[in-house]
């Protein structure tokens, strides 16, 4: 998306904004991703404080890589109808493809934070395991 | 600095505050936007409380009002979720006309928006850009006497609920504004909805003069 040239020849890769955006989260997932691994390879400790850390950096890190996406789409992610979303639809926007539904997924990622234990409840979890209380 | 809203601030406020509260919640603002079109009744209301001529100079039959103004008309305008054509009419297209005033097209389009009477919208972006404000396909070219405009436009905000369109265009490779009225022949709209349930349009544009 970030790649895909526009009109002018120019892309929004050129943007450092948008790429320091871009690259902040990407190495967001790669920290996450070394989170997971690691507690599942030390299988043998039993339930800790890690895996409500990593519910809350997963769904905090969905909502980001949906704002990002909306945010790269701009002005293509305000035209929206859910018959776009059909098959039968002719129409499918006025945007390219990849920018379709990216304000819908941007509003449906807001429900990963209160889903599977709010962030409320997985923080209360996390201080019971480290501090007892 | 002073903060504090002056008397003029809070009074217009105050009565748009109440309207907001008591006559623009959710339900009504559904049932507007299920008709598929601007509601020039809600147009006019916003107009009678003083939302159109905001910033329309005083000269003009408007409050010229400050853009501090604004912000708190627009704090009470969020109140209500009003999505009616408030910001590409009455914010953009009349502070651009206002810079123009000196001309009788701008002082005639400025007077009929402060009365609630015109709908305005500006036409500035284009297909596969993303936050470009420059135009880069619509052209404006001298023909003989007269002027050819050639274009296509994209996301202009409530197209089909205004009554004229500010285009940018090209021209001798500098930035050209060009007023065009809605219902202008060689002006073709395709109009769909928003995320928020209000309108947008991609035009096209084949005129002469």
């Amino acid at each position: 998306m970030v790649n895909e040239a526009m009109a002018s020849g120019q892309s929004l890769s050129l943007d450092s904004r948008i790429m320091d955006d871009v690259n902040q989260i990407e190495a967001q997932v790669l920290a996450l991703e070394m989170l997971l691994l690691r507690v599942a390879a030390d299988s043998s400790a039993g339930p800790g404080p890690q895996a409500s850390i990593l519910k809350i950096r997963g769904s905090e890190l969905q909502q980001e890589l949906a704002r990002l996406q909306m945010l790269v789409a701009g002005p293509d992610a305000w035209a929206y109808d859910p018959a776009w979303m059909r098959q039968e639809s002719d129409f499918h926007g006025p945007g390219a493809e990849f920018d379709l539904g990216a304000a819908a997924t941007y509003f449906d990622n807001r429900k990963t934070t209160i889903y599977g234990g709010t962030n409320e409840i997985q923080k209360g979890i996390i201080v019971k395991h480290i501090i007892g209380v | 600095m002073d903060f504090a809203l002056s008397e003029e601030q809070r009074m217009l406020t105050d009565s748009l505050h109440r309207v907001m509260s008591e006559q623009w919640g959710f339900s009504e603002r559904r049932a507007r936007f299920a008709q598929g079109k601007l509601d020039r009744g809600a147009w006019q209301q916003l107009a009678e409380l003083g939302v159109a001529g905001l910033l329309v100079p005083e000269e003009h039959g408007g409050f010229g009002e400050s853009p501090a103004s604004m912000l708190v008309v627009h704090q009470t305008l969020g109140r209500g979720m009003v999505s009616e054509p408030v910001i590409p009419s009455a914010v953009m297209a009349v502070t651009m006309l206002a810079a123009l005033e000196q001309t009788p097209v701008a002082a005639q389009w400025l007077s009929a928006h402060a009365e609630g009477q015109a709908v305005l919208s500006v036409a500035w972006q284009e297909a596969g850009e993303r936050f470009s404000t420059e135009p880069l396909s619509t052209q404006l070219q001298a023909n003989g006497d007269g002027l050819v405009l050639n274009g296509r436009k994209r996301y202009v905000w409530h197209a089909a609920g205004s009554d004229a369109m500010i285009v940018t265009a090209r021209l001798d490779g500098e930035m050209a504004l060009v007023l065009v009225p809605t219902q202008a022949n060689g002006v073709t709209l395709q109009d769909y909805p928003t995320f928020d349930l209000a309108r947008c349009a991609d035009v096209v544009l084949t005129m002469s003069s």
